[in-house]
């Protein structure tokens, strides 16, 4: 007999290529485009319909000749393939170490710009910090915690199994007036990702060798499947400041509750918040030179921030030709957005190609090529001592500027600026804004090509090409104009980076009896090479003209890079009737940034997965799969290039503080220095143990997964440029040092915990602890400086603590070994709070992270929405300094005329001995200047703790019988918002979530004039022809 | 293998170079953390007053960590360790030219001149070797000043001798190869260096001023040790630069510091319009340090921070005021009547500085200043003492870190604790580096801004 019929889903969409068999039998069939099958079968045997990501169903045949099949989403699909290191697919269920996917859905449901902010509060084992709202600035992740306080901790992400770059480039130094440009992960289309999978372990990675042990991001892009389609969809969103600080609205600018124009005030000298009750109706010149009566302007932040918009379009055509030999997805995005600070701008175009042909019987091809322009314009400064730091400006003003008194901010002739607030070189914020840009411009490509050979059965040859470039140009100016830098000036930087990599792998497969053997081997070449060459034009002539030609002077730079890396590598897997197996790796790397003879090291990684539902036939509706699993690895690394020779360098320019900076040649002397760092020829590579152990457990039919994992990591000799103190001579020597161990626990839970008529509720829950330990940091080594910021603040690591935030404290009453007492604050002869020492403030790393998302489904209706909750940590914010110094925070506003005592303070008697402090404060201006005063770092950390609502969306999708009138084969429309909301957190005035250093630094736990976070609400239409 | 490793040479380095070409990045930086970086010494001599911003902190004695950090970095690893890479550079390249290493022995003594006189106790005997010293001591200020003097006497037996050596010219942004102006600069900072030990130990040292009085030294105002930026851009001073970026070349946050105008105006200094602005009213009028309410109070001269005014060294005036010194104090022979004679010659070095500049003194304004002081050979000791060392802080204007420490040396005008500073006393020293003391263990703890110098008497 013929059966035929047709396999929908729940939605009543056709499934094309769903598996029938026969059960018992060797015979099946595939259902077509259209989800059709017929199949010969005799009555009575049953048919077995298999698809990947749905429950299997079986239907005995009866008398119908028609068997219709709906078929439902499983709950958690355990016979996933994994894309692992090499590219190599495998079997979930075979995997001795954690990983963790996230599928497309989730980067274009609430289609964020930036892959790395669509993974927040998703994956277990990673941590994700925004850089505020930016436009383009760089997201940081890490994976499994810091496991160097020297070299990056960033992951190595790996395009279609080829790595490419995720460099962050930013202009200047982090602290004075960094601009972040991003990181280039970014300039992957969300929209092309089929799955992103982390590898966690280094075991996981242990393939990549050296590059692998901070992890690894795979990404698999899209290919062409089933009949040709072509898909579009539009999201638009509006981005607004998610967190302003709260002001005080009551008091002006001025100082003791007096502004007085008469005695000398003037705007330029006076505290912004410390002047008179603004509802009494003194007077005051504003920045325009008009006499105004002092008036409150509670939305001055508001008024400024203007709201962001962000349109984002996304085309694609894919399917297969050629009876499904070949396969094709051409790809396009364009995006363009607007911040929240008036001014900027980001576009960017993503083009993509990939393609596979069979083009024997044995010999197949891929290719694939993604092209990326982004465009950023009005990038915003952060940081200190730099003209162009906005946030600063804005946060600053006194509560009773009208923000329209700084338009116009220029002359009519454009060659002055009007209304500046001149305070310390304090320029109008929208002359900052007009008159100097802050762009960027980058191009990149990245592909691959490769060929994989079947020469004889059961064995399989791949070679591949992979190629990464980009160029990028940063470009800033300041405005002839602009307080600090009058005559103007000019700073281009274009950076061009290369990666080449060159892979050949062997494969042999094969059955024996119960034992599945997977045998590689293979060798890679790596080439990276970099470069950068730059000018800072001094003194324009003609304003608007950015060419050396047309400065008083140039400032040229121009740096080079290039390493090698050649590695062979074996694998080694075997599985025994599918439930256990042992898989082995073993790979060696030759560094070129290593000395000669020292320059080799070996990397061996083992895993075992061990499914003992299915080894001891555990068939119980309670406990339906359970999975034990553990690896361990040892992998290293090299450094940088040029760190073993003492090098004379020439010398461009010589610093000079307050941007006062010189050129040489000097009176037509041209300099040389020696190194600042001291190389070392003796380096040897760094080397990272990797333990890790996990169980995968499923009850009811897997409607309830648990999936928990322990590791630690110990890396040793790690390559450090310690800084060594400057009376030897040099700020820093490069050094193999120390020990450090990360320790942590996962758990990610899935429940569908509802599944009725159509209704299905999912909710996925992860948690995450990591624990990083400085074990060793060498003899006489007291806290290694990992970052620094400003007047002590540093990011640092001291022996058998975790990462900490250092900085200077109030000053305590010391006990009779001289070490301060904690809870005995000291104060001066006048009551205040004064300036101790410089010890650790706290650790900058969460306690935990955990991430809920919880998604409802109801026929075409998806309403899901994620949280995710940081616990622990500490967070220096100078914007919370500067509010409270300035007489702007809401809580400097209360009870402004009481003298206090400062409560639980004591003062010295001079002769070890103290009393408790009964002087009342001088003035609560002078209160809040000492105690917040940012040269004491203690009293603007606080507990970073904090829940955000990162995501809400409401989908649509249309079924069959609503698409019959339309073109659509499928239409999905939603509504979305992101970071809709903080809750629980202690840290005042700003979003907790927000990093100076950005993700090419190990620095965090710091926020300087950063620009707010944005909330976003949009909505997304999805169709498909 | 080697064609994996043999692309780990920087293009655009080089692993041996001329010595002479540190000699400019050595200097260039020197005056830059002396001009620009610590410019709010002159705030610690209560010369200038800062009025707003960063100048107003450092009149408050809030020096700016990062200040602090670049001074220390700059002077120990940019400037010392260039000048001991000419060293051996020397002489592993042409070990006869031992005139570029006196050259460089002397700078590298007045650096930790420089250094000690911002930080007392500091490294110097274990400094710039950090695979012998890793975590170098800190050697008492004592023994820096000795030290200091042991190096200029170094470089002066190489200097004296006539030797088949070379001697850097070009480079030498400070005298360009004259060797008779290095020997001159290697005895004044000698006796300046004494000077400070004599306030301490004054019979240990005072033959060897004595000495000197007989050795060549800056004596005039030609032969002043400077180094002289220029009006080409880039060459700048760089406290003009700042105020250039800033106001457009107006100064606009310096004004007068009080202890100075007043004495000024006690004795109708006719330096006192080259010095400042006078005030709306037509008065010269300072300010305590810390107070804020700048309206009637007069503002720095802005032809004192011109493109081309030179980081002054050591200068002729104050050859004169030191070695009047010591003749007050019988340190050298020839007492009060001697003490005199240079105490005169300090004076009018001082105003011959304007000579054929945009402040030249009149003639008769430079008599009736000199006339206008007794014989110091008819006051005690102590009167003529104070008479020298007052000229000697008028003298040193501009030079913040020298005017700071002629007042510790001396304390012959009273400054005042400044306002809002939460400190009781006058700022001594500055803090050490977080640099230093977050990597040396050796970094000693527990000294204050107001913990005096060593050489305080």
């Amino acid at each position: 007999r013929v059966i035929s019929g047709k396999v929908s889903d729940e939605q009543g969409m056709a499934i094309p290529g769903v598996t029938i068999t026969v059960k018992g039998s060797t015979k099946g069939v595939l259902t077509d485009f259209d989800g059709n099958y017929s199949v010969t079968v005799n009555t009575g045997e049953t048919l077995v319909f298999s698809f990947l990501g749905m429950e299997t169903i079986e239907k005995t045949v009866g008398t119908s000749n028609v068997i219709n099949i709906t078929m439902i989403e499983s709950a958690q699909t355990l016979e996933e393939v994994v894309v692992t290191a090499m590219g190599i697919e495998r079997a979930e269920k075979t995997l001795g170490y954690g990983v963790s996917t996230v599928k497309s859905d989730d980067f274009t449901v609430a289609r964020e710009t930036d892959v790395i902010q669509a993974l927040q509060g998703k994956i277990s084992g990673v941590e994700i910090t925004g850089q505020g709202g930016g436009l383009g600035a760089s997201s940081k992740i890490t994976i499994r915690g810091m496991t160097r306080i020297g070299g990056s901790n960033n992951p190595l992400w790996v395009i279609d199994g080829v790595p490419i770059s995720d460099a962050n480039d930013y202009t200047t130094s982090r602290i004075t007036g960094a601009i972040d440009y991003g990181n280039r992960a970014q300039d992957i289309n969300p929209d092309d990702i089929e799955t992103l999978t982390v590898l966690k372990g280094a075991s996981a990675a242990a393939l990549y060798g050296s590059r692998a042990s901070n992890g690894v991001i795979m990404v698999t892009t899209k290919k062409g499947k089933g009949k040709s389609t072509i898909s579009y969809s539009t999201t638009m969103r509006f981005d607004s400041p998610l967190k302003l600080p709260d002001f005080q609205n009551i008091y002006g600018p001025g100082n003791q509750g007096s502004y007085d124009e008469g005695v000398g005030d003037n705007l330029q000298d006076a505290s912004s918040g410390w002047g008179p009750v603004i509802s009494e109706g003194g007077t005051y010149t504003d920045y325009a030179g008009n006499l105004q009566t002092f008036t409150s302007n509670p939305d001055l932040q508001k008024d400024f921030y203007a709201l962001g918009a962000t349109k984002v379009h996304s085309l694609s055509i894919s399917g297969v030709s050629n009876k499904g030999l070949n396969d094709y997805r051409i790809s396009t995005s364009y995006s363009s957005q607007e911040g929240i600070i008036p001014g900027s701008s980001l576009e960017k175009l993503n083009l993509s190609f990939k393609s596979g042909a069979q083009l024997f019987n044995n010999l197949s091809s891929n290719f694939s090529m993604n092209y990326v322009n982004t465009g950023i314009e009005g990038a915003v400064a952060q940081g200190t001592n730099d003209p162009n730091v906005l946030t600063g400006i804005i946060n600053r003003l006194p509560r009773t500027t009208d923000i329209s008194v700084f338009t116009p901010w220029i002359n009519e002739s454009g060659d002055a600026q009007l209304a500046a607030v001149d305070f310390d070189g304090t320029n109008n914020p929208y002359w900052i804004i007009n008159e100097n840009q802050r762009t960027s411009d980058t191009e990149r490509f990245f592909g691959n090509v490769s060929l994989n050979y079947e020469p004889v059965k059961n064995i399989s040859m791949l070679g591949r090409v992979g190629y990464d470039t980009y160029n990028t140009t940063h470009f800033s100016n300041k405005h002839k104009g602009t307080i600090g830098l009058l005559d103007g000036s000019y700073t281009e930087n274009h950076i061009s980076r290369k990666e080449l990599t060159l892979d050949f792998l062997t494969t042999y497969d094969n059955t024996f009896g119960d034992f599945d053997l997977t045998l590689r081997s293979g060798v890679q070449w790596n080439e990276r090479d970099w470069s950068t060459i730059g000018n800072k034009g001094i003194g324009l002539t003609i304003p608007e003209l950015f060419d050396p030609g047309n400065v008083e002077s140039n400032v040229p730079w121009k740096n080079y890079s290039k390493r090698r890396i050649l590695g062979v590598f074996g694998d080694f897997t075997l599985t025994y009737k599918k439930w256990l197996t042992l898989n082995a790796t073993a790979r060696n790397d030759w560094s070129s940034t290593l000395p000669k003879g020292g320059n080799s090291y070996f990397y061996p990684s083992i895993a075992l997965s061990f499914i003992f539902t299915d080894a001891f036939e555990i068939d119980s509706n309670i406990l339906s799969y359970g999975k034990i699993r553990g690896n361990w690895a040892n992998v290293g690394s090299d450094t940088g290039a040029y760190q073993l020779d003492f090098l004379y360098s020439p010398q461009s320019s010589f610093y000079g503080q307050f941007n006062t900076t010189g050129t040489f040649p000097f009176d037509g002397q041209l300099a040389f220095s020696g190194p600042n760092t001291l190389p070392n020829v003796n380096l040897k590579p760094e080397n990272q143990a990797n333990y890790e152990i996990g169980l995968e457990l499923g009850f009811f039919k897997n409607r309830l997964t648990l999936d928990g994992t322990f590791y630690k990591n110990v890396t040793t000799d790690q390559i450090i440029s310690l800084l060594v103190p400057a009376s030897t001579g040099y700020s820093r020597a490069m050094t193999n040092l120390g020990q450090i161990s990360n320790t942590g626990l996962e758990l990610e839970l899935g429940a569908l915990i509802i599944r009725h008529k159509g209704f299905r509720w999912n909710l996925d829950y992860n948690f995450s602890t990591n624990e990083t330990i400085i074990d060793e940091l060498g003899e006489g080594i007291d806290t290694y400086t990992l970052a620094s910021a400003f007047n002590g603040l540093l990011v640092g690591a001291s022996e058998g603590e975790s990462i900490g935030l250092y900085g200077n404290r109030f000053a305590r009453a010391l006990d009779e070994q001289g070490n301060p007492i904690e809870d005995m604050i000291l104060v001066n002869s006048n009551g205040l709070r004064y300036e101790g020492d410089n010890a650790r403030l706290g650790n900058v790393f969460p306690d935990f992270t955990m991430g809920l998302t919880s998604s409802f489904r109801y026929k075409g209706w998806t309403l899901s929405t994620t949280f995710n909750w940081k616990e622990g940590g500490v967070l220096y914010s100078n914007t919370v300094s500067t509010l409270r110094t300035s007489g702007l925070a809401a809580e400097t506003a209360i009870d402004r005329e009481t003298l206090f005592v400062d409560p639980n303070t004591f003062v010295s008697n001079g002769d070890g001995t103290y009393s408790e402090n009964t002087t009342p404060i001088p003035s609560v201006q002078e209160y809040w200047t000492n105690y917040s005063a940012n040269r004491i770092h203690e009293s603007s950390v606080f507990d970073a703790t904090y829940i955000k609502w990162r995501e809400l969306g409401l989908s649509y999708n249309f079924n069959k019988k609503q698409l019959q009138k339309l073109p659509f084969s499928s239409l999905r429309i939603g509504v979305q918002g992101r970071n809709l909301a903080i809750f629980n957190t202690s840290v005042p005035h700003i979003d907790p979530e927000t990093n100076l250093f950005g993700s090419g630094s190990n620095g965090a736990g710091i926020e300087y004039n950063g620009v707010p976070s944005t909330r976003s609400i949009g909505f997304n239409i999805q169709v498909k022809f | 293998d080697e064609q994996l490793v043999d692309i780990n040479k920087d293009p655009l380095a080089a692993t041996s170079v001329p010595p002479e070409l540190l000699f400019p990045e050595v200097l260039a930086n020197l005056s830059s953390v002396r001009t620009i970086e610590f410019a709010g010494a002159n705030m610690h001599a209560q010369q200038w007053c800062g009025s707003g911003g960063t100048w107003l902190s450092r009149s408050r004695y809030v020096l700016g960590v990062p200040s602090v950090n670049n001074g220390w970095t700059t002077w120990y690893t940019t400037c010392l360790k260039n000048l001991s890479l000419v060293e051996l550079l020397v002489e592993s390249e042409n070990p006869n030219n031992k005139y570029v290493i006196a050259q460089a022995k002397i700078l590298e003594g007045f650096i930790y001149s420089n250094i000690t006189q911002v930080w007392g106790d500091v490294p110097f005997t274990e400094a710039g070797n950090p695979v012998e010293y890793p975590y170098p001591q800190f050697d008492s200020q004592e023994i820096v000043l000795e030290g200091i003097v042991t190096l200029m006497d170094e470089a002066l037996s190489i200097l004296e001798q006539d030797l088949d050596s070379e001697i850097v010219t070009d480079s030498d942004l400070v005298f360009n190869g004259d060797r008779e102006a290095w020997i001159r600069w290697a005895n004044s900072i000698k006796l300046k260096m004494l000077m400070f030990i004599a306030n301490k130990k004054p019979e240990e040292v005072a033959s060897k001023i004595q000495a000197l009085v007989d050795e060549p030294l800056i004596l005039t105002n030609e032969q002043e040790a400077k180094f002289s930026y220029t009006t080409a851009i880039g060459n700048e001073n760089p406290k003009w630069r700042f105020i250039q970026n800033y106001w457009g070349g107006n100064i606009n946050l310096w004004y007068a510091g009080r202890p100075l105008v007043n004495l000024m105006n006690e004795l109708n200094d006719p330096r006192l319009p080259n010095y400042f602005e006078t005030n709306s009213n037509g008065f010269y009028v300072g300010k305590w340090q810390g107070a804020t309410g700048f309206a009637v109070i007069s503002k720095i001269n802005a032809n004192n921070v011109l493109p081309d005014t030179p980081d002054r060294y050591s200068t002729a005036s104050e050859t004169y005021f030191l070695l009047a010194d010591a003749a007050a104090n019988g340190y050298v022979s020839g007492g009060l009547e001697q003490a005199n004679t240079w105490f005169v010659q300090g004076i009018q070095a001082a105003l011959d500085y304007y000579d054929g500049t945009w402040g030249e003194i009149s003639q008769t304004d430079k008599d009736n200043y000199i006339d206008s002081f007794p014989d110091l050979s008819t006051l005690t000791p102590e009167e003529a003492l104070d008479y020298i060392n007052d000229q000697h802080y008028i003298s040193l204007f501009g030079n913040g870190i020298e005017a700071w420490n002629q007042w510790k040396r001396t304390k012959s005008v009273e400054l005042d604790v400044p306002l809002n500073a939460g400190a009781t006393d006058v700022i001594r020293r500055y803090t050490y580096s977080t640099n230093e003391a977050g990597s040396n263990i050796n970094t000693p703890q527990g000294l204050t801004i107001e913990t005096p110098m060593w050489y305080e008497k």
